[in-house]
């Protein structure tokens, strides 16, 4: 060894020194494999489109799946498709996270004897299965219970269970219109669920009609409705004990005595039909009791109310009554539905806007009553194998008793669900389904719709497809059709299969059936349906928004969407109306114990004024099972407990005997308060914008007139009117300045900016799931939100209004207003949020030291910060959802909306390599692709002829906190209110 | 009640002596006081390393409430380092006396209130390790810091007022220290040698010294006003409403000078009764301490007036909105705490009787105290919890980690101030030696 001098020891030293000192700073290395064989159709970094069919609702929406590398990041709605045409609601939009759920079963799973599920092979299981469904082939004793299938799909099961030698099927879907359906037959002769277009209507009158949330197609109805109303045309009335999402858009709301809402229907329909001259025949003898005075009386509605109503709807060239939805079903939900479309007769609805021929697919749907028969029939002993699909009647049928009657002794029940869920927790043998972006599958949701659906990623785990499965039982039994689902699709499509995959199925508008309106109700009474039970209010349990009949509460990125009234996640709430929470002795969080006479939960109090005084309100499709309890460690996302509670387990059982369908307003409840207080999480703690502006209105005479509107509201006017400088702001002179796109982005083409049209926006919240989706926003959970920590770069802000006793509720999208002179930007001490040459307020995530100066100084709190490392709490397979076009942020860096800057990138790459500029239109950002009503226009303000240069020049525009001069590329339309001027 | 007596020193020696005394080895009580701190300091340092490891989530902050403790923190201890300049500085200019007795602990103070201060912005901020984003030096990366920005200002207030508090404090020691070295004989005798840079004590030596005091003087003055200025700056920059007043320097300084005077009383009593003191921080020293904290505490509870009284004047709504928030809001407890101690508990120091009283004093100085702590954090909480968005309204409530961290800052400013007290004359020898012989020659 050579001697070791001074020099030499420093040199070795300082070398080793360094290198372990710059090996620790490093962070790790992630290499990016390329493909060994590279797919034809896949290019690394460009997505491929293909077209398919959401499964989240039984709507069947046409959906355009963004790929990237074999794997889907994206949905949107399919242009092409006529019923959503190009949009999609929240639930389809989040879909997605169904495949990559870290709670998805791997395999199929064996109850043992222990009672835990074990993996087993897939074939054993089909053996043993098929050893058990042998010897009962042709005794009947093999049940099907599924959702709402249609087109191959169907008849794959019609074909099994005729392998099997049983007509035990029951098609449930908890919400089944059975009501609607009845009715439809006793008036019409046709159990159908027609189309409903709400485009066409002048006056739209919704009796509970939850349209914009579960009821048909809430993508499809938010579409039409937009396009009914633009430019202030249409007026709505909605007649409900609380105002839900759709409540909240109408323009009147008639709050009668809970289960009264019939009376009003069928006085209505009475009024119109005498005024237009139109005979209802037996039917008009059936409703002739109800005069608006005796009715007046009954519901506590004003006479002249609903003398102004029918007035309203029998001079109106095309009105519409929408049947109740779920929340208004009662014990006469089919003499409710009746009374309805008596009404939509006497006003010349039906053919008009009412559509009979393209009707929903929804009449070969079994009802509650079924699903009744069966439990009895698994108790009786009738059925010894039991087959579950796509439903979950243990969780939303419970007052069936399904739950005891899985139990019955001698029962094998298999369960095809992906992931573990109330009924699959009893199930003996567990056969996962693939999600519906692994698997093959058509849908004809509208007849003449065909939708093909088509795989989009290779399955994560070892599912397999259930119509596969029966496939191969049916072979096994000897006597079913072989093959598999997707050579049976292609065997029904034939030639035109490729076609169809392309385009996403075959769309034809069926013409209308006119139907002949028989004259008489067929027996069905039109009288108020009782509210029985103990206690002192009203249950009221509603259809959720985000959750539907509750299959999408395990997305945890729809629990962290807030519900659209009361702005409240991850949590079930008792809703009162502040009179009665004030007479209840409880506040805000309050825990209270509701019991009807079937159960009892407890949960939080949320005073709400959207609803009628005397009424309790509970959302449904929440008090799952926990979705993975054996999870360690922090559990941002209650994966290990049951978020909320079951409204739907409340309610007890009682059947509109008519239409055999559950009645869900039909009970009393007690409110106890028990002492115990919850921190309630919510994204925003008042609705009173203190008459600050930031979701203004105007009116229809204003807008004839050219004026300003506004004008009539003195509340409102701090907040900036059209372009003018407040007067409070004048008065301490403060000078306002102008936008102006040439000052705001050097960039000689473009500055982007965006149009929100506040009226047609009617706080949905797809736009923030979309949003979510394509930026990789993390959803933190409950307790984060409790600490104001969401992470929603768009948020939906709900405004009150109160004229004299009504309310008015304004839906506002609040996000980045990526301003000319930014506030954010001065103050950042590392230019990390900057100002890029087309105008965009743009954020350096690696330069981001996280002072947090920008959120303070953002008027429009648009800035959202990283509290924790929500990158450390993704887990497998999860991080395959993460669009690898926005980087996903680190703890300690401030984000915020980036006016989807990838997708602005992406056009301006295209645009340069056709040697042009970008056309307007070409940027399309989530949350405007996603918008139901097109309320959000995204466009370059450079360009005088783009819509959104268009748009900022309409009357209507304004810009939120004007005065601040910070020069918002963020235009507002205002709303246009249509109530009547008092 | 400790009435003050006012023994006066007899001879050099008796200076010498009975400052040095402090020097004498450490009592278990200093011993024990000395490892509380510390304990105290690493109960933050681990509190930190959670935070760093964890995320900001620890902290209770949230939007829209995106500063709280730690920016608290941080003004309460650059307000606090105030004092100490003006006393060492300005009022040296001035030629007040009356300083020379207080001045040595008083800077000491600035000293290390104002490390304490400067570790707040890289607690607060998000990556910590990325601290260094903010100071401009050339790099292969291109990048620049932004002067636009009043937290860039704050790098070069802090930074400046660090270096110049620290040599102040340093020249100043010089002539102590040679006293304390050639008196000592253990190995404090070496660092001292350092410290003393050769002082000999001759007439050349003290020149260059009395002249370097008053060019440090002249440069630190100007600083008392320019750094809460600028620190001020972060909120009155900003269009926060509540933040955004031009009032805001002028009423920082003035906070930052009362919190100042009421920090060096809090520290100064024990100190004074533990070494005993008394001949040389006396009664005058406490009465005019206490006028200075009637004057500024007048100061604020005007600028506080001034501040509801623009708010309704200006006619702008949001800034309305915020003082009334402020005053009756989710915050008024804060608020009234901080009216209560910085406005009316001050009072009774109009009368001499009071300010004379040294455990009336030391009360009161703890009181103001906790009322400046709570004046920064009504102003930046309240600010921001009531925004222009009524939707993206929040109540901010600190977390463990915070309070941990903030009552560890005041281990941090202790754990160096003991430290300090053992290993330099805490009174200015010279200084006070100065005004005794000019006080005899001019009898």
């Amino acid at each position: 060894m050579p001697e070791l001098d001074r020099r030499n020891f420093l040199k070795i030293a300082g070398l080793s020194a360094g290198a372990v000192a710059t090996a620790a700073c490093k962070e790790p290395v992630e290499k990016v494999i390329p493909y060994l064989n590279q797919p034809e159709e896949i290019i690394p970094g460009i997505p491929t489109h293909y077209a398919s069919v959401c499964r989240e609702c039984p709507a069947g929406c046409g959906i355009d799946v963004k790929t990237r590398e074999g794997r889907p990041i994206k949905v949107d709605g399919l242009p092409a498709d006529p019923t959503n045409g190009g949009v999609l609601c929240l639930r389809g939009q989040a879909s997605l996270m169904r495949t990559y759920d870290a709670a998805r079963f791997p395999g199929p799973m064996k109850r043992g004897d222990d009672g835990a599920l074990a993996p087993i092979s897939w074939d054993d299981a089909l053996t043993e299965l098929s050893a058990r469904l042998q010897p009962l082939v042709g005794t009947g004793k093999i049940a099907f219970l599924g959702g709402l299938q249609t087109g191959v799909t169907d008849s794959i099961v019609d074909g099994f269970m005729k392998a099997a030698g049983s007509s035990n099927r029951v098609r449930y879907e908890v919400f089944g219109y059975e009501a609607l359906r009845t009715a439809n037959e006793k008036l019409f002769g046709r159990a159908a669920v027609p189309h409903f277009a709400l485009d066409r209507a002048d006056v739209v009158v919704a009796f509970g009609t939850d349209f914009l949330e579960t009821w048909l197609n809430p993508a499809q109805n938010a579409r039409l409705w937009a396009e009914g109303r633009k430019g202030g045309k249409s007026y709505a009335a909605y007649v409900g004990p609380r105002l839900g999402l759709s409540g909240s858009n109408a323009d009147q709301w008639i709050a009668p005595e809970p289960g009264t809402e019939i009376l009003i229907a069928a006085a209505l329909a009475r009024e119109v039909a005498r005024r237009k001259g139109v005979s209802l025949g037996a039917a008009g003898n059936a409703i002739a009791k109800h005069s608006i005075a005796d009715v007046a009386k009954a519901t506590g509605i004003e006479a002249a109310v609903i003398e102004k109503l029918a007035g309203r709807i029998a001079s109106a060239k095309s009105p519409v009554a929408l049947p109740p939805g779920n929340e208004l079903q009662t014990v006469n939900a089919s003499g409710f539905a009746a009374a309805v479309q008596l009404l939509n007769v006497a006003s010349g609805a039906i053919g008009r806007t009412v559509l009979f021929g393209p009707d929903h697919n929804l009449s070969r749907l079994d009802r509650f009553e079924d699903v009744k028969a069966l439990a009895g029939k698994l108790r009786g002993g009738e059925v010894a194998v039991l087959l579950v699909h796509g439903s979950n009647p243990v969780y939303s049928a419970s007052q069936t008793g399904f739950q005891d009657a899985m139990k019955t002794k001698g029962l094998y029940t298999v369960s095809f669900a992906s992931s573990n869920d109330e009924t699959t927790a009893l199930a003996d043998l567990v056969l996962p389904d693939h999600t519906p972006y692994e698997a093959w599958g058509d849908v004809e949701a509208v007849v003449g719709v065909h939708n093909l659906q088509q795989p989009t990623i290779r399955p994560l785990f070892d599912t397999r497809q259930t119509g596969d499965v029966l496939l191969d039982l049916g072979t096994r039994l000897g006597a079913g059709p072989e093959g598999s689902v997707q050579q049976k699709l292609r065997d029904h499509w034939g030639e035109s299969f490729d076609t169809a995959l392309g385009a996403g199925g075959s769309f034809s508008r069926v013409a209308d059936s006119p139907v002949s309106f028989s004259g008489n109700a067929g027996g069905l009474s039109f009288d108020a349906a009782p509210i029985e039970g103990k206690g002192d209010l009203t249950l009221l349990v509603y259809p959720s928004a985000s959750f539907g009949d509750g299959r999408s509460a395990r997305i945890a990125m729809l629990q962290e969407i807030p519900n659209p009234v009361t702005k409240t996640v991850w949590a079930s709430y008792a809703e009162l109306h502040p009179d009665t929470a004030a007479s209840l002795g409880v506040g805000l969080g309050d825990v209270v114990r509701v019991t009807t006479d079937t159960g009892e939960v407890e949960l939080a109090v949320f005073p709400s004024e959207a609803q009628r005084p005397g009424t309790v309100a509970i959302s449904a499709g929440q008090g799952h099972i926990p979705v993975d309890p054996s999870i360690e460690g922090q559990d941002p996302l209650q994966r290990r407990g049951t978020i909320g509670v079951n409204a739907l387990a409340l309610l007890p059982g009682r059947l509109d005997s008519a239409s055999g369908a559950l009645a869900w307003l039909s009970t009393r409840a007690s409110v106890a308060a028990t002492g115990e207080k919850r921190l309630v999480a919510r994204t925003q703690t008042t609705f009173d914008q203190e008459g600050r502006g930031f979701a203004q209105s105007t009116t229809l005479a204003a807008l004839a007139g050219g004026g300003h509107g506004e004008g009539h509201a003195s509340s409102e006017e701090h907040g900036g009117e059209h372009q003018e400088t407040p007067r409070w702001a004048s008065a301490s002179h403060l000078e306002t300045v102008d936008f102006d796109p040439s000052k705001d982005a050097r960039d000689p083409d473009y500055r982007w900016g965006m149009s929100i049209d506040v009226d047609a926006c009617t706080g949905c919240g797809a736009c923030t799931v979309a949003c979510a989706v394509e930026n990789n926003t993390p959803s933190p959970g409950e307790e984060a939100v409790r600490k104001g920590r969401e992470m929603h770069w768009l948020r939906i802000e709900r405004y009150v209004e109160h004229h004299g006793g009504e309310i008015e509720s304004r839906s506002l999208p609040m996000l980045c207003q990526h301003c000319g002179a930014a506030p954010c930007e001065a103050v950042c001490p590392v230019f990390a949020t900057y100002h890029s040459p087309e105008g965009l307020n743009v954020m350096v995530y690696n330069r981001c030291i996280g002072t947090r100066y920008c959120g303070n100084n953002c008027p429009y709190k648009a800035r959202r910060f990283n509290y924790w490392p929500y990158d450390w709490f993704i887990r497998e397979p999860e991080h395959l959802a993460l669009n690898p076009d926005v980087t996903v942020r680190s703890k300690g860096v401030m984000e915020k909306c980036t006016f989807c800057v990838q997708r602005i990138n992406a056009a301006k790459d295209t645009a340069s390599a056709e040697k042009r500029k970008v056309r307007d239109g070409e940027v399309v950002s989530a949350c405007q692709q996603a918008c139901p009503t097109g309320a959000i226009v995204f466009g370059n303000y450079k360009d005088p002829e783009s819509r959104v240069s268009v748009l900022r020049r309409e009357d209507r525009a304004y810009w939120i906190l004007h005065h601040l001069n910070t020069r918002p590329a963020v235009t507002y339309l205002k709303q246009i209110s249509r109530r009547d001027e008092a | 009640m400790a009435a003050i007596t006012d023994p006066v020193p007899t001879s050099p020696e008796d200076y010498n002596e009975g400052i040095l005394a402090v020097l004498a080895p450490p009592s278990p009580i200093y011993v024990v006081a000395v490892l509380t701190m510390m304990g105290l300091v690493g109960a933050g340092a681990a509190a930190l390393a959670y935070q760093t490891y964890a995320g900001m989530g620890v902290t209770g902050l949230m939007h829209p409430v995106m500063w709280g403790v730690y920016i608290t923190t941080f003004v309460f201890w650059v307000g606090i380092a105030h004092a100490g300049t003006l006393i060492s500085a300005i009022l040296y200019l001035f030629r007040a006396k009356w300083r020379n007795a207080i001045n040595r602990g008083a800077e000491a103070m600035t000293v290390f209130s104002v490390i304490t201060a400067g570790l707040f912005p890289l607690i607060h901020i998000g990556r910590l390790w990325k601290f260094y984003f903010m100071l401009p030096y050339p790099n292969q990366r291109g990048l620049w810091t932004n002067f636009k920005s009043p937290l860039e200002w704050d790098v070069f207030a802090v930074g400046t007022y660090t270096i110049i508090s620290i040599l102040f404090f340093a020249v100043g020691l010089i002539p102590d220290i040679a006293a304390a070295r050639d008196r000592i004989t253990d190995w404090r005798r070496h660092l001292y040698g350092v410290l003393a840079l050769g002082w000999r004590g001759t007439a050349e030596q003290w020149r260059h010294h009395s002249r370097a005091v008053l060019h440090l003087s002249g440069l630190a003055t100007p600083l008392v006003l320019s750094v809460h200025s600028v620190v001020s700056w972060d909120f009155a920059m900003s269009l926060v409403p509540g933040w955004h007043t031009t009032i805001f320097a002028p009423y920082f300084v003035a906070g930052a000078i009362f919190s100042g005077m009421a920090m060096v009383i809090t520290v100064l009593v024990p100190v004074r009764k533990a070494f005993s003191l008394e001949r040389f921080i006396r009664a005058e020293h406490f009465d005019n301490m206490g006028k200075f904290i009637v004057l500024t505490s007048t100061i604020v509870g005007y600028a506080y007036a001034v501040e509801y009284f623009m708010a309704w004047y200006s006619a702008n709504p949001y800034e309305q909105m915020s003082f009334w928030h402020r005053a009756f809001g989710d915050y008024w407890w804060a608020t009234w705490i901080m009216i209560t101690c910085n406005v009316i508990v001050p009072l009774p120091l109009w009368l001499k009787r009071f300010r004379l009283n040294i455990t009336w004093m030391w009360c009161t100085s703890i009181l103001i105290n906790i009322g400046m702590w709570f004046e920064r954090f009504v102003i930046i909480t309240t600010g921001l919890s009531h925004e222009y968005d009524p939707a993206a309204w929040g109540y901010y409530t600190p977390s463990w980690v915070e309070l941990t961290i903030l009552v560890a800052s005041f281990a941090h400013f202790f754990m160096w101030f003991l430290l300090f007290l053992r290993m330099f004359p805490v009174i200015a020898i010279q200084e006070v030696k100065e005004e005794q012989y000019e006080h005899a020659e001019a009898h």
